[in-house]
């Protein structure tokens, strides 16, 4: 795997972007967590990432306000959406902002979450 | 004279042979003779002077008079008899009684003769002769008899023709019959008019009465409408909301012609000053779904005034510029026979705050409810791919992440009705393959069937079937109906899915040989909660939300569900679906804001 085949996990329960990190990185992937939205665009902007796993409900900086501020800057990394927003117009406004795919937490298995990482890859 | 010339000659002879004194006692005896003779011709010529003056008597009487004898032969008849019966003498003294006598008297009269031949007084008798020529006549007279020798040898009958005093009689009768008849039909005719007189007289009594109970009732209703008029003075000055009585001028503008006291603290104006303006002077130009207020408000008010309700959501200004917001009723109501608008206007700026906030609180609430079941899925399912446990240990994980499963299903359903409450959910129809969208769904259900090793058959129709719907409610609704039937049947069991194309719809049915619903059950079955005691005994999960938000999403989508069901025997669940879509209205979704108003 090439350097640039990080990965940015942004999100704010560090419970969960504990698990998350820990079984991508036992797949074999390269993992940094990201606390919120500000912390996720610093990561970006110094790092570069692969894919970019982005929560939408974040302190500081949301997931939407990441999104706004990455199209303005004309971002090419695809972002995926994980979030436990399951409504219609969230997701509409999230693919709007320029992700890649939209995703509810807690209808996906972690090991479909693994298969959608790697199809990025 | 003969006899006298005989008795001269005798005399002659008689004279030579006896003496003086034999002649003079002769001459004495001879004028004794001479005396008894003269006096004996007096007799003899007073007697015929007596019956000449009978004779006269009976043949110039107008009287019929006959003599009869015991055997019934005539003896004698008068003129009178001859002129009236029209028989002659010589036939006459040939007939006998019983011939003139009328057939139909004939047994009575041979009665009365046979009494009269016995001694019987008969009295005065009529009776009907018939004259030669055939002519009925009517007599009246009596009979009496002649005895010789103790022994009854004639009767003499007097009668008397009364034909025409019978004609009289009868012309009398007639007469007087009809004087009867006139009189009893004059008589009928002024009853006639009496009674329709009294009728009349009864009709004006009747009218008169019924005068007076309309007046004692409209004295009534007046009554009960001035204490009605109170009553509802006092509901219309004592409401909560606002209500305005609204009219259309001829250009169509609408403006107010009474309101209550609540206006007035509602919106900050006087009485003067809200009376006879217009209420969209109340109301800012446009409304906050972007529309103009003006005309909304004619809109509104012309579908009303057709005998529609209107509820609906507006913002209003109050005198110091500030907006709030309402929530308005439209009524028509009926005023001495014009009809008017009436809107009741609620304040519902604290609703409407509550409802915000009950909706953030909702949101945010699943949100972080799900952040958690989310690392607990997750954590379940990363031990159960990389750990190496004891089967028993796998299993227990395995039952971990079931209800861990549950718990993310219920909280998103909790989320899911509470936005369904609100109303925030609007159906957003796309133009949808629907065999293969169904068949998708099918797919999905048949993961969760083959766990049960049970079977489900999809029977759809040959051609393409297009139909515009909102794919997330409809999905929502076809596999919460799929997974029901699949949780409520036992294993090895079929469930029929079956998709048909109506005129104007589609329906889509969903059949299993599960434990059925009893009818009684079947009417609670789309409340919110309810589960029936069997699926709470057959499944203990289950939150009892399922078919309640599929109700909701339902009506959303302008469909409907039918349920046939029979306990034991399965459930056939039939969805219909408008196949052009519904026509979304935000008004739509706010049907299905349930909120007691009392507690607000």
């Amino acid at each position: 795997m090439s350097k640039n085949s990080k990965i940015l996990i942004a999100e704010d329960d560090p419970f969960l972007g504990k698990i998350m990190g820990n079984y991508l990185k036992d797949e074999g992937l390269e993992v940094d967590t990201a606390k919120n939205g500000a912390e996720a665009l610093d990561l970006i902007d110094k790092n570069g990432y692969k894919v970019i796993l982005l929560d939408l409900v974040m302190p500081v900086k949301s997931g939407f306000d990441v999104l706004e501020e990455l199209k303005k800057k004309k971002n090419k990394t695809p972002i995926l959406v994980f979030t436990n927003l399951s409504q219609k117009e969230d997701e509409k406004e999230v693919m709007a902002l320029g992700a890649t795919g939209y995703y509810v937490k807690h209808n996906t298995a972690i090991n479909d979450l693994l298969k959608i990482v790697q199809s990025y890859l | 004279m003969s006899k006298n010339r005989k008795t001269k000659a005798n005399k002659k002879n008689i004279l030579h042979k006896y003496s003086e004194q034999d002649i003079d006692n002769f001459k004495i005896e001879i004028s004794i003779l001479k005396d008894a003779y003269f006096q004996l011709k007096e007799t003899k010529s007073e007697l015929q002077e007596s019956e000449d003056s009978y004779k006269i008597l009976f043949e110039n009487s107008h009287d019929i008079i006959q003599n009869v004898k015991p055997d019934g032969n005539f003896t004698f008849v008068n003129k009178a008899w001859i002129e009236i019966l029209g028989y002659s003498l010589n036939e006459a003294k040939k007939m006998n009684i019983w011939e003139i006598i009328h057939p139909e008297h004939l047994q009575h009269c041979k009665k009365i003769f046979s009494g009269l031949m016995n001694g019987k007084d008969i009295g005065l008798i009529q009776t009907k002769f018939i004259t030669k020529k055939g002519k009925t006549i009517n007599v009246e007279g009596n009979i009496s008899i002649r005895i010789k020798n103790g022994k009854i040898f004639s009767t003499h009958g007097f009668f008397r023709d009364i034909t025409d005093r019978k004609k009289s009689e009868k012309d009398l009768a007639k007469a007087h019959n009809e004087l009867e008849y006139k009189v009893k039909k004059r008589t009928a005719e002024l009853e006639k008019e009496k009674a329709s007189a009294e009728e009349k007289a009864r009709k004006l009594d009747e009218m008169k009465t019924a005068t007076l109970n309309i007046l004692e009732d409209m004295e009534e209703a007046k009554e009960q409408l001035i204490e009605k008029e109170n009553k509802f003075r006092a509901l219309f000055e004592g409401a909560g909301d606002t209500i305005f009585i609204v009219k259309m001028d001829q250009k169509n503008a609408p403006y107010i012609i009474d309101i209550n006291s609540r206006a007035l603290e509602m919106f900050g104006y006087t009485h003067k000053q809200m009376l006879k303006s217009s209420p969209l002077s109340f109301a800012p130009i446009m409304q906050p779904d972007g529309k103009s207020s003006k005309e909304k408000t004619i809109e509104n008010i012309k579908f009303v005034l057709r005998g529609e309700t209107k509820v609906f959501e507006w913002d209003f200004l109050r005198s110091d510029g500030t907006q709030f917001s309402t929530e308005v009723t439209l009524n028509r109501v009926k005023i001495g026979g014009e009809f008017f608008v009436q809107s009741i206007v609620r304040d519902i700026t604290a609703r409407k705050e509550i409802d915000r906030a009950k909706n953030e609180f909702v949101s945010l609430a699943s949100h972080q409810l799900q952040t958690p079941l989310t690392a607990i899925k997750w954590l379940l399912q990363v031990l159960l791919l990389k750990e190496k446990m004891t089967k028993q240990q796998h299993s227990l994980i395995e039952e971990a992440l079931e209800s861990n499963e549950r718990m993310i299903r219920l909280v998103d359903d909790f989320l899911n009705v509470s936005r369904l409450d609100m109303g925030t959910i609007v159906a957003n129809s796309q133009k949808t393959d629907f065999i293969k969208f169904t068949e998708n769904l099918v797919i999905e259900a048949r993961i969760l069937a083959k766990e049960r090793r049970q079977t489900i058959k999809f029977i759809k129709p040959k051609n393409k079937l297009t139909v515009y719907l909102d794919k997330n409610l409809i999905s929502q609704v076809i596999l919460n109906l799929l997974s029901n039937a699949i949780r409520y049947s036992d294993p090895k069991k079929k469930i029929v899915i079956t998709i048909k194309k109506l005129a104007k719809t589609v329906e889509i049915s969903i059949k299993d040989q599960g434990i059925g619903i009893s009818k009684k059950d079947q009417k609670k079955l789309f409340a919110k909660f309810f589960r029936t005691d069997r699926a709470s005994e057959y499944s203990t999960t289950g939150s009892g939300l399922g078919l309640y938000m599929i109700k909701k999403i339902i009506k959303v989508c302008k469909g409907h569900i039918k349920i046939n069901s029979r306990p034991g025997k399965g459930s056939t669940f039939t969805v219909t679906l408008p196949i052009k879509g519904p026509v979304s209205k935000k008004e739509d979704a706010r049907d299905l804001i349930e909120r007691p108003i009392g507690k607000l």
